[in-house]
């Protein structure tokens, strides 16, 4: 069943020969003495041409014949009670096919922005028009809209029974999740335990306890959510999505429509953009492909939703908001933390899932108890969903500014801290090249003159650490073709979420064919091309390339027995592969020779990867699969009088297994820290706690970082060879992002001398630290 | 429309650009937030300017077809300078050597990532690669200086923006036989008069009509005939309206080719500035004239929207949070309002009547600005806001100070702002005060806390009342510092001016 190798494994200069068990089959895994030729080089995305040039067709573009337009009425209240609906204005309107009733008399719609009806019509205004036809009467009831509001007692409860937990691939494997019992609206979560840190904080000599908070963010993908159906039979349909998982798509349209999922084809050529909240067919908070579904069937035409600008913000998903307090115990004289205790409290609306991630319990192993208790607080607000890293960027501001905190207390270096804490090698490694390239000491020396002297600008330095996992699996299968001419091609129903995937599949063919990128043909995007995966949890990559790699390697088995036949009879084993063609002793065979040699039209191979087999030097908590680490270096400038903080530099150094295109990757760490840095510095879903509204539904409210904002980034990639998959490659999308604003957090800190323990850190929330910071070092002083 | 004609017929005059693009199949330019605020739908247009013609890239959701009736346009689809076939195959397209130069530098440095963004990114850039201005370096060689600027009103959710800046700066300077920079030295046809009519809109909409007159008595007797009728010049705020609230006009009248509206007139005693000028124009036309606007310009909106985007419009918008009124406010600023009946003026601070209400009467329409030429001894403008570019203020400031250079005394202080009040306002009682008195710390100091208290601003999404009553003295304390130490404060303060955090508090030891 499966075979030892040995490889050698390992990071930088530390590597070792490690025995690892390989399934039967598997080629011999691409350890760090395999030079690629092709793989890891900074090729430029192959379908670039058709993005510079308004080509590349996304599901907003796909225009079929006699399609229609479909919108969809929403709930302006936060809580209320259907009186009645009448659709009668709707269905006479200008240009309409279809109307669809989303919502019934007596209905409790719970979110302002919930589905109450849809139309289908000729031409996007006259649908547009038609909602406003449609007269629905409501009874007002009362609703909670703030995550502290809801959880007083007596607050007006948003779910009257049990919730279901609803999970996309988005998610992280095995987080901890809202599991409790309902108080109220608060639904506690299955806890991150070791040891007993109660009694441990009860006994600790140095102590720290603050609380934290973080906002609500939004994907604000550029492309919207939508999708178009047409039924091709009674029984069948065709779905065209602006999705990142094709087969998610496929399932939940024949789950929907009670079809079989093999009549279900979902076609996504193109995708602008989903970090998380583009994983179903229907959006988190809104049925659209339902709606778009029943509307079709009605009007005997294709239908397309494609939501607006404001209904992104209000029903395809966010990051949940954060309340965490976090107590730290510690010993003052060695600085050791004996206890770490978080109590998290977030808001994913009337959704779950508002989790913390994995800072506090799984990078300072050497923390001897830890205990992180998380549960999810019901608001009257559209739903969260997986957003790039669910839960870490929020439990990581956290927990890096407690030990960013607790480390000025001691009087103690925030590296030295973590190192002391933090058994990942590769980590450690981090810390220590970070702190030698982005000048740490020098610059926290000038930050530590700035505060002194009571300058007006400041400036500081901060740094933060990320824990990920390789969650790739067999999900995918690929096809790799060969042709008679000599071309090869590569198919797979995946989706390009903007990662590059098309490019790094040609790569891996190429690399493993011995042939030029420019004879690779790529075919992705439908779930005709075979199964995908998901692009969530960072795990396209490692699902996708091994996967190639292993229908590449089939192939060109299957070319060298025709090799073997056309060489006299010659070996397998002795055939010496060029990227002329292929030979053995003085005997050549040119590609072209060789393939016109092919029996029928084409060597097809198709192949997936095993699961997981290695994970060197470190695994993920609760998993067989190497744990990814990650540490991100700010800097800021602070104006002390009006409290604009622009954060000046990045510096990222990143472990991302095996490169497979560096150009593809350092643009998705690049994404990863412009990311961060809004979620810092400036957007937030705004909700009014007296209307139950969101004040900031669009983008000149709901500010994203431009090009102005962009740090300039210097990125490290700490390649690590972990011996996990016949590729070694791993993601790097959630990662990118993890540390990025507890670093720029705790960089305002050491130029302020004092935290803000709330993002986005907002000018207002800088002068109100300093003011505070202040006082207390004004009464400090008189109590001396 | 990319080098071919375009017919439009039947479309209501509400129709936008990006729409009007969209429903013929040109689906490259996208739709990202129909409110200008993403970029993704820029398209490029042949402008005739003063200077002669010039390519600028605009929004096309913010852009009615009306507004461009007779104007060459550009897409991303037509900036291919061969277009080629579209080879077969997802992983095809157009080859490398086909594209343009800035697309060419976006697919080989990896500008594009979900690409969403892209045909926006391309067409910004594309305007740039054209740009005069840009095309020369500081020392003043040929040699492209691309401005990032160009590309502040485009937002990419992906790349992180680094790989687009490198393709920005890895482009020569367009080739001599580069056909699009031969056709800037073509004459371009004025944009004449034009009209959209739509009759029996459905749903009850009646007729809905856009003019287009070519001069300033056509718009006027349209204006006299129908004093309700709507008038639009850049459009970057209306169109907002039609986009996000469905609003529409029976009569909408485009004052984009009426040319007395798109003078500038540099006088010795004042600037008359023509209400319709875009503000783009407006900053390369003045040519450093007013320095205190050359300070506003990169700090309103985007590059994208400025390109469109009228002095006048911005006026007459009357938003408290506008960025030009507390600029022109501490400038003294005049308007002249125009009608059939006469021309009148007015000081701009007697235009703003209530929250978003003018001064305009009926049949009234704003043609000009009088900037008086005299440059105060000091004049600075401030933005608070939370992102660098593209933001809409928090708190906009904007002071001028004259001061009497043998004793350093106050002799006239302008102090405007903007997002404090329901109007831009002026802080007038504590500019009297500030007259006679020293131009030190202590009179700044003195004069903070009533400067604090002048006015009662509001809390919302982007400041506190508190923050915001803050940033009414702390921008003036700023200004103060700046005016001593001679110049705008680089990022490091050098240790001369190193200043206290305000407000001053007992400090132990000494102070640099």
């Amino acid at each position: 069943m499966s075979t030892k190798v040995t490889l050698s494994l390992g990071y930088g200069k530390q590597l070792s020969k490690q025995k690892i068990e390989v399934p039967d089959g598997e080629p011999k895994p691409w350890d760090a003495t395999v030079k690629t030729k092709v793989v890891g080089r900074a090729v430029p995305r192959i379908d670039g041409p058709l993005k510079v040039s308004g080509e590349a067709r996304y599901t907003h573009d796909v225009r079929v014949e006699g399609m229609l337009h479909g919108a969809i009425l929403r709930s302006p209240h936060p809580c209320a009670v259907i009186q009645s609906i009448d659709l009668s204005g709707a269905e006479k309107a200008p240009g309409v096919r279809a109307v669809h009733a989303m919502a019934k008399a007596g209905d409790r719609m719970i979110f302002a922005g919930q589905d109450i009806a849809a139309v289908a019509a000729e031409r996007p205004e006259q649908a547009r028009a038609a909602l406003e036809a449609i007269a629905v009467e409501y009874e007002l009831q009362p609703f909670v809209a703030s995550t502290r509001g809801a959880m007083r007692d007596g607050a007006p409860v948003v779910h009257a029974a049990a919730v279901e937990e609803k999970r996309t691939g988005a998610d992280e494997p095995g987080a901890e999740k809202a599991a409790g019992r309902l108080q109220g609206n608060i639904r506690p979560g299955r806890s991150q335990k070791r040891g007993d840190a109660k009694r441990a904080l009860r006994a600790a000599k140095a102590s720290f306890e603050a609380t934290y908070e973080t906002q609500c963010h939004t994907h604000s993908a550029l492309e919207t959510h939508g999708l178009m159906i047409r039924w091709e039979a009674k029984d069948a349909v065709t779905v065209w999505a602006s999705t990142q998982a094709i087969f998610g798509v496929r399932d939940e349209v024949a789950a929907v429509f009670g079809l079989e999922p093999a009549k279900v084809r979902v076609i996504t050529e193109f995708l602008g953009g989903g970090f998380g909240a583009k994983f179903g067919a229907n959006a988190p908070g809104s049925a659209i492909a339902k709606a778009a579904g029943e509307l079709a069937r009605t009007a005997k035409a294709p239908v397309k939703i494609m939501l607006d600008r404001q209904e992104e913000h209000l029903c395809t998903g966010n990051r949940p908001d954060s309340i965490q307090t976090v107590r730290l115990g510690a010993n003052p004289k060695t600085g050791a933390i004996t206890a770490i205790h978080v109590t998290a409290h977030g808001s994913a609306g009337i959704g779950t899932g508002a989790g913390v991630g994995r800072n506090a319990s799984a990078i300072y192993t050497k923390v001897p108890d830890v205990l992180v208790e998380s549960a999810d607080v019901f608001t009257h607000a559209g739903p969260a969903v997986a957003f790039r890293a669910p839960g870490h960027p929020q439990g990581a501001f956290a927990m890096e500014s407690a030990i960013d905190e607790l480390a000025r207390q001691l009087g103690r270096d925030p590296i030295d801290v973590r190192l002391a804490h933090d058994t990942h090698p590769v980590r450690r490694w981090q810390l220590e090249l970070g702190r030698e390239r982005f000048a740490w000491n020098e610059r926290r020396r000038e930050a530590a003159d700035l505060r002194s002297r009571n300058t007006r600008i400041r400036r500081g330095v901060g740094c933060a650490v990320s824990i990920w996992g390789d969650f790739g699996g067999p999900d995918a299968r690929v096809t790799v073709s060969v042709a008679r001419d000599g071309k090869v091609a590569v198919k797979c129903g995946v989706q390009d979420i903007g990662g590059g995937i098309g490019t790094v599949m040609a790569q891996v063919a190429a690399e493993v064919l011995q042939r030029p990128l420019a004879d690779v043909r790529v075919d992705i995007g439908d779930s005709a091309f075979g199964p995908g995966v998901g692009s969530g949890g960072s795990k396209t990559t490692s699902s996708i390339a091994p996967a190639v790699r292993n229908a590449a390697e089939a192939a060109k088995a299957e070319l060298a027995m025709i090799a073997s036949r056309a060489l006299e009879g010659a070996s397998v084993k002795r055939l010496k592969w060029t990227e002329k063609g292929v030979g053995v002793g003085r005997q050549t065979l040119s590609w072209a020779e060789l393939c016109k040699a092919i029996e029928g039209e084409a060597v097809v191979a198709t192949a997936s990867r095993p699961r997981t087999y290695g994970a060197f030097p470190k695994s993920f908590p609760g998993y067989p699969t190497p744990q990814i680490a990650g540490a991100q270096f700010a800097a800021v400038e602070v104006d002390t009088w009006t409290g604009v903080v622009r954060c000046s530099e990045i510096l990222a150094l990143h472990d991302c297994g095996r490169v497979m295109n560096e150009m593809t990757l350092r643009s998705q760490i690049n994404g990863g820290i412009i990311l961060g840095v809004g979620y810092a510095l400036m957007e937030q879903r705004v909700l009014d706690p007296g209307l139950g509204v969101v004040l900031n539904a669009n983008l000149e409210g709901y500010k994203a970082c431009g090009i102005k904002d962009c740090p300039d980034i210097s990125i490290v990639l700490t390649e690590v060879a972990s011996g996990n998959n016949s590729t070694g490659s791993y993601g790097i999308g959630e990662p990118a992002t993890i540390p990025t604003a507890a670093a720029i957090a705790n960089a305002v800190g050491d130029a302020l001398g004092a935290h803000v323990r709330s993002l986005p850190i907002t000018p207002g929330k800088v002068l109100e630290t300093l003011e505070a910071a202040a006082n207390s070092s004004s009464n400090s002083e008189a109590s001396k | 429309m990319n080098g071919e004609s375009l017919e439009v017929e039947g479309i209501d005059p509400h129709t936008t650009l990006l729409d009007f693009l969209r429903d013929r199949g040109l689906v490259g330019t996208k739709e990202g937030c129909a409110e200008g605020e993403c970029g993704a739908c820029a398209v490029v247009v042949l402008r005739l300017e003063h200077e002669g013609p010039r390519y600028v890239a605009v929004n096309a959701c913010l852009t009615l077809v009306g507004s461009v009736l007779g104007a060459e346009l550009r897409t991303v689809e037509g900036l291919s300078p061969q277009p080629g076939s579209r080879s077969a195959g997802r992983a095809a397209g157009p080859s490398v050597a086909e594209l343009h130069p800035v697309q060419r530098a976006m697919v080989e440095l990896g500008g594009s990532q979900c690409g969403y963004c892209t045909p926006g990114f391309v067409v910004s850039m594309f305007a740039e690669y054209y740009r005069r201005e840009a095309s020369l370096t500081p020392s003043g060689e040929p040699g492209l200086r691309w401005d990032p600027e160009s590309v502040a009103g485009n937002l990419c959710r992906c790349t992180g923006y680094r790989p687009i800046r490198e393709a920005m700066r890895s482009l020569p300077l367009a080739a001599e036989d580069d056909g699009f920079r031969a056709r800037l030295s073509q004459p371009l046809a004025p944009l004449g008069e034009a009209s959209l009519v739509r009759e029996d809109v459905p749903g009850g909409g009646g007729t809905r009509r856009l003019h287009r007159p070519a001069s300033l008595a056509g718009a006027l007797a349209l204006l006299a005939e129908e004093p309700a009728a709507k008038l639009i010049a850049g459009g970057t705020d209306l169109v907002v309206e039609v986009n996000q609230r469905d609003r529409r006009w029976p009569t909408l009248i485009a004052l984009e080719a009426v040319d007395e509206l798109r003078t500038l007139e540099l006088g010795g005693e004042e600037i008359r500035i023509g209400a319709g000028l875009n503000l783009s124009e407006l900053e390369h036309r003045l040519g450093g004239a007013l320095p205190l606007l050359d300070e506003l310009f990169p700090l309103f909106s985007s590059r994208l929207i400025r390109n469109r985007a009228t002095l006048g419009g911005n006026l007459v918008n009357a938003s408290p949070i506008g960025d030009s009124p507390p600029a022109l406010l501490a400038l003294d600023a005049r308007v002249v309002l125009a009608s059939q009946r006469g021309e009148r003026e007015l000081p701009l601070v007697e235009f703003f009547t209530g929250y978003r209400q003018t001064a305009l009467a009926p049949g009234e329409l704003l043609r000009a600005v009088i900037v008086p030429r005299r440059a105060p001894t000091h004049a600075h403008f401030y933005k608070v806001s939370k992102r660098v570019l593209d933001d809409i203020s928090t708190v906009a400031a904007a002071f001028a100070v004259d001061l009497d250079p043998a004793s350093n005394t106050v002799t006239r202080a302008r102090l405007a702002y903007g997002g404090v009040a329901a109007t831009p306002v002026r802080a007038q009682a504590v500019e009297q005060a500030l007259v006679g008195r020293p131009w030190t710390a202590e009179t700044v100091a003195e004069l903070a806390p009533q400067l604090r208290e002048s006015f009662t601003p509001l809390s919302d999404h982007r400041g506190s009342a508190a923050y915001r009553q803050a940033m009414l003295a702390r921008t003036f304390e700023k200004f103060f510092h700046e005016t001593q130490a001679g110049r705008r404060l680089g990022p490091q303060p050098p240790p001369s001016v190193v200043l206290p955090v305000l407000p001053p508090r007992p400090q132990k030891g000494a102070n640099a």
